[in-house]
C-alpha cells in the first residue's frame, strides 16, 4: 500500500505541530480518494479536540459528522486520520485502540521535531505505511 | 426506502457501505439489530445488550445515541449513519515512569533507613 500526499499539505501539517508543540495535541482528517493500493490524499481538515489535552485528544462529534459530510459531497472519503504527538510519531495504546475502529490510514506527527510516520491496523496487525510525497 | 450508512470497522466488516432498509414505523434499535444480524455486527454494536457507547448513531444531524433515542419510531423514511468516535492519545513514556518508581523507592529507603537510625 502506497499513500500519495501532496508536498505542501504535508508541510502544513507539520507546522502546525511545531507550532502547537506541548501544548495540545492537535487532530484532524484526511480526506481523499483510494485507487486499489493506492491512497491518495487530496485535502485535510484539522478538528477542534474537546479534552484540549497535552497527551489525549477526543474529536468534536459534531465536527467530525460534518466533515464526513463535506468530504462526502465533495466525492471524497475519510482515507486517514492525522494527529500529532509530543513524542516519537508511534501509536500510543489509546491510539491502537481506535484505531481497530478505524482501519484506515493513521498518519502521526511528531510535534517535538515535525517528525512522521504512517499506519495502518488491519486484522489485529499494525503496518508502516510508506508516504510518497507528491 | 431508508438507508444506513456504515463507516470505519462496521464498513470493513460487513463489506458494504450503504445499506437499504426500511425505517418508517420502526424503532431504530430494531433497525441496529437488524443489521447487525444480517450483516454480523453484533459483536461490535452490542455489549451487554446495549449499543457500544463508541459510536456517533446520526439521523437528520443528530446523535440519537448520545440524546438516547434509539427507541424513537420513525415516521418517515431516514438517512442513518453510524460513525465510531476518533479519539486517541501519546505513547505512554514508560522510561520516565520507571525512572519515577526508582526515585520514589529511593526516596521511601531513604525515610526508612533514618528510622531505623
Amino acid at each position: 500500500m502506497i499513500v500519495k500526499i501532496p508536498k505542501s499539505l504535508l508541510n502544513n501539517l507539520i507546522k502546525l505541530a511545531l507550532k502547537m508543540g506541548k501544548k495540545e495535541e492537535l487532530a484532524g482528517v484526511l480526506l481523499g480518494t483510494i485507487d486499489k493500493d493506492i491512497i491518495n490524499v487530496k485535502t485535510y481538515k484539522t478538528l477542534e479536540n474537546i479534552l484540549h489535552s497535552p497527551t489525549r485528544f477526543e474529536i468534536n462529534p459534531e465536527e467530525f459528522y460534518q466533515v464526513i459530510i463535506y468530504g462526502e459531497k465533495m466525492g471524497y472519503e475519510i482515507v486517514g486520520l492525522w494527529h500529532t504527538h509530543p513524542s516519537p510519531p508511534q501509536p500510543s495504546l489509546i491510539d491502537l485502540k481506535y484505531m481497530e475502529l478505524w482501519p484506515v490510514l493513521w498518519l502521526i506527527i511528531s510535534s517535538i521535531n515535525g517528525s512522521y510516520a504512517a499506519y495502518i491496523l488491519r486484522e489485529g496487525e499494525l503496518k508502516k505505511v510508506k508516504i510518497e510525497k507528491i | 426506502m431508508g438507508k444506513i450508512i456504515l463507516y470505519g470497522i462496521l464498513l470493513e466488516r460487513a463489506g458494504v457501505k450503504e445499506i437499504e432498509i426500511e425505517t418508517k414505523g420502526k424503532k431504530l434499535i430494531d433497525i441496529i439489530k437488524k443489521i447487525a444480524d444480517q450483516y454480523n455486527l453484533k459483536e461490535l454494536l452490542f455489549k451487554q445488550g446495549k449499543v457500544r457507547p463508541i459510536y456517533l448513531i446520526m439521523v437528520d444531524g443528530q446523535d440519537y445515541l448520545s440524546l438516547g433515542l434509539l427507541n424513537k419510531e420513525f415516521e418517515e423514511e431516514k438517512e442513518i449513519r453510524i460513525i465510531p468516535v476518533y479519539h486517541g492519545g501519546k505513547r505512554r513514556n514508560i522510561k520516565a515512569i520507571l525512572f519515577a518508581i526508582f526515585i520514589l523507592i529511593l526516596f521511601i529507603a531513604a525515610i526508612v533507613l533514618q528510622f531505623i537510625k
